[in-house]
C-alpha cells in the first residue's frame, strides 16, 4: 500500500509542476501575436496558406530519410553539448 | 523466465523516449494521425521516465534549496535547470499541441477540429518549444552522457551473455 501511496504522491508533484508550466504558457501565449498579423509579414500569409505541400495526415515511409536526418541532428547538437559541457564546470 | 531489470527497463523506456522525440520531429514521415497520438502518449512516458528518476530529482531538490544537505556543485545546478527547462518547454509542447490537434483530440471529443487558421499563435508556441526540445533534449543526453554509456555497456553485455 505504502508504495503506491508514495508513487501516487510524486504523480501528483509532477501534475502540479505541469500545471504551473501550463498556465505560464497560456499567459505567453496572450503576449504571442501569429506572423500573419505583423505588419513585416503581412501579404504573405499564414504558413497554411503559403505552404503548398500541407502536412500528410498518413505516414509516409518515403519520408524515412527526414527521419534519419533529424537523428542526425539530435547527434549533432548532443555531441556539441557533449563538448561544451565537458569544461570543467 | 524473461526478467527485466530496473536498469533494462529504464534504458528500454529512454531510447523509446528519444526514438519517439525523433518521429515526433518528422511529421512529413510520421502523418499528422500518428504524430497526434504518439503525442499523446509522450506525457506517460515522461511522467514514467521522471517515476523512475525520482530519487535524482529529489535529492537534488533538497540540496538545491536546503542548506543543511550541503551545496550542490555547479554541473548538478545546471543538469537540474536544464531538465526543469526541458519538462516545462515538453508541458509547452504537448499542451499546444492538445490545443492545435487535427485528428486524435478532435476524434476523442467528438468535436471538430478548429481551423489552424484560428490558432496560429498556439501553432507558432507549438513550432517553437518544438525546437527548443530538440536542443533542451539533446543537451539533456550530452550532461547525462556517463550514465547512457555504462547503460548501453551493460545492455551489451546483456546479449554477449544471452548469446552464449
Amino acid at each position: 500500500m505504502m508504495p503506491f501511496v508514495r508513487t501516487l504522491g510524486r504523480i501528483v508533484l509532477i501534475a502540479v509542476a505541469a500545471t504551473f508550466f501550463a498556465g505560464l504558457t497560456f499567459v505567453y501565449s496572450r503576449t504571442v501575436r501569429p506572423r500573419a498579423e505583423r505588419r513585416e509579414f503581412r501579404g504573405r500569409g499564414p504558413r497554411e496558406q503559403r505552404d503548398p505541400h500541407p502536412r500528410p495526415t498518413e505516414p509516409r515511409p518515403g519520408a524515412f530519410p527526414v527521419f534519419l536526418r533529424q537523428c542526425g541532428v539530435f547527434a549533432v547538437v548532443t555531441l556539441a553539448g557533449r563538448k561544451i559541457l565537458r569544461l570543467r564546470l | 523466465m524473461f526478467f527485466l531489470s530496473r536498469l533494462r527497463l529504464i534504458f528500454l523506456l529512454d531510447a523509446t523516449l528519444l526514438i519517439a522525440i525523433c518521429a515526433l520531429e518528422t511529421v512529413n514521415f510520421t502523418g499528422l494521425i500518428l504524430h497526434e497520438w504518439l503525442g499523446l502518449l509522450m506525457p506517460f512516458l515522461i511522467l514514467a521516465h521522471l517515476l523512475f528518476s525520482w530519487t535524482w530529482i529529489a535529492a537534488t531538490t533538497r540540496r538545491l534549496f536546503s542548506s543543511r544537505s550541503g551545496r550542490a556543485d555547479t554541473r548538478t545546478r545546471i543538469n537540474y535547470f536544464l531538465t526543469l527547462a526541458l519538462f516545462a518547454c515538453i508541458t509547452a509542447q504537448i499542451l499546444s499541441g492538445i490545443l492545435i490537434s487535427q485528428q486524435a483530440i478532435p476524434f476523442l471529443t467528438k468535436k471538430p477540429a478548429l481551423a489552424l487558421t484560428e490558432n496560429l499563435a498556439w501553432g507558432r508556441i507549438h513550432k517553437n518549444s518544438s525546437d527548443f526540445a530538440v536542443a533542451l533534449v539533446s543537451f539533456h543526453l550530452a550532461i547525462n552522457w556517463n550514465w547512457l554509456a555504462a547503460a548501453v555497456r551493460s545492455r551489451l553485455g546483456w546479449r554477449k551473455a544471452g548469446a552464449r
